[in-house]
């Protein structure tokens, strides 16, 4: 039976190095056509499609595609920007629908068989949307208190006067700094994760079958067996990370829109 | 204006289908031709890197939604 | 006088202590959580968001210790 499985793990990279399992060439040998982009763009497709012909003709008792994406809305507008931001909330809900939305969209690319790679495994697309994100929270801030009021409300807290050296320092790098970054790096991070545990426990069966060896064998269809449970975990953490992605990014629009302490 | 019971047959499955390809068809149809054009713009000034064909892919990405946006949406 | 030459990655030991305080973090996260909606179930919806949050923002924590040890690692010759 062994001699079988070995052809299996004849040429399996392993170790997964992440030049080979992260950076497919590009299409045709383009340089911006790559997988990444064409999922880029299916997502954007397909977000513009379903929200366009489900919300085209609402009706007042909902079809169920309208029921589905008034759903996905609300979860974001009462549960998220109602909640955190206030008042003012619903007047963002739609750019942290897309936000969510898309997020989700992207992460889930991670477990779709044939594509299998998540464009937010690559460092660039998180800090894109970590980069607005952060200018919407700069400018809500900026025009409800000004520029330099703004910072001056963020970084000086209630606290007496001989510890405001050590704070000061430590809010502004917080929020010029800390905020966008952790954002963009907590996206990328789960998702690179994700997928090299993915790729450790598929590829790790192949070699384990292929090693010759009974009792290895075993442990490759135990390996493979972790690979579907780990598959289910990402797609829990795909849109883990899209909910928490969108909900401090409304956490950080609700502190820019405190008023003056 | 009671009385104005217009016969539209409103529920039709098939001009949302219709609204759906159409959208699709702005985004491929932006991509591709400014990215085209992008690509052009490439060759005639042998820009490094193909910086060309990138922008203009992203102008055309950018356009369509627009074009979209103002024409489909509410 | 060498005894032993142990040769490697001490990128892979840097992102093992670095799991150790997030892991801790999570199992505060998730016994506060389990304990609020032991005492009071009605009260599990209201606090769930910040049981995500909580997690997401400790588990963050970890996963930089992963990145970094990718990024600031020196394959052993």
């Amino acid at each position: 039976m062994s001699l079988q499985l070995a052809p299996l793990a004849a040429d399996v990279p392993w170790p997964p190095s992440v030049e080979e399992a992260f950076f497919p060439p590009g299409v045709a040998g383009s340089l911006w056509v790559t997988k990444f982009s064409i999922m880029v763009w299916l997502a954007v497709a397909v977000i513009i499609v379903f929200f366009l012909v489900t919300q085209r003709n609402p009706k007042l008792v909902p079809t169920k595609a309208q029921w589905l994406s008034e759903s996905i809305y609300s979860f974001v507008r009462n549960g998220i920007t109602k909640e955190v931001i206030g008042h003012e909330g619903p007047r963002f809900a739609p750019y942290l629908t897309t936000l969510f939305v898309f997020i989700s969209f992207i992460n889930l690319f991670a477990i779709v068989p044939g594509f299998q790679i998540s464009p937010s495994s690559h460092i660039a697309f998180p800090t894109v949307l970590a980069l607005i994100s952060f200018l919407i929270y700069w400018y809500q801030g900026a025009k409800k208190h000004g520029f330099w009021s703004y910072i001056k409300t963020s970084i000086v807290l209630p606290a007496p006067w001989w510890v405001q050296p050590i704070l000061l320092p430590i809010e502004l790098a917080q929020i010029l700094l800390i905020r966008p970054v952790t954002l963009a790096v907590r996206l990328f991070a789960n998702l690179f994760a994700g997928h090299l545990i993915l790729l450790v426990f598929t590829l790790g069966g192949f070699v384990l079958m292929g090693s010759g060896n009974i009792g290895l064998a075993a442990v490759g269809v135990i390996s493979w067996g972790m690979s579907i449970v780990m598959t289910l975990f990402e797609a829990g953490v795909a849109l883990l990370q899209a909910y928490v992605f969108v909900l401090l990014s409304a956490s950080y629009v609700q502190s820019s829109l405190a008023d003056e302490h | 204006m009671a009385g104005d019971q217009s016969p539209q047959k409103r529920p039709d499955p098939q001009s949302d289908a219709n609204a759906g390809w159409t959208a699709v068809g702005y985004l491929i149809a932006g991509i591709g031709v400014w990215g085209g054009i992008g690509w052009l713009v490439d060759r005639w000034l042998d820009v490094p890197m193909h910086f060309g064909t990138l922008i203009g892919m992203l102008v055309g990405m950018a356009g369509a939604v627009y074009l979209i946006v103002k024409t489909m949406g509410t | 006088m060498a005894l032993a030459e142990i040769t490697g990655d001490i990128s892979s030991i840097g992102y093992g202590l670095a799991a150790i305080g997030p892991g801790i973090g999570v199992g505060i996260v998730f016994a506060a959580y389990i304990q609020a909606t032991a005492r009071q179930p009605e009260s599990a919806g209201l606090t769930r968001p910040y049981l995500f949050m909580g997690f997401a923002l400790s588990e963050a924590l970890a996963l930089f210790g992963l990145v970094l040890a990718f990024v600031f690692s020196n394959p052993a010759a």
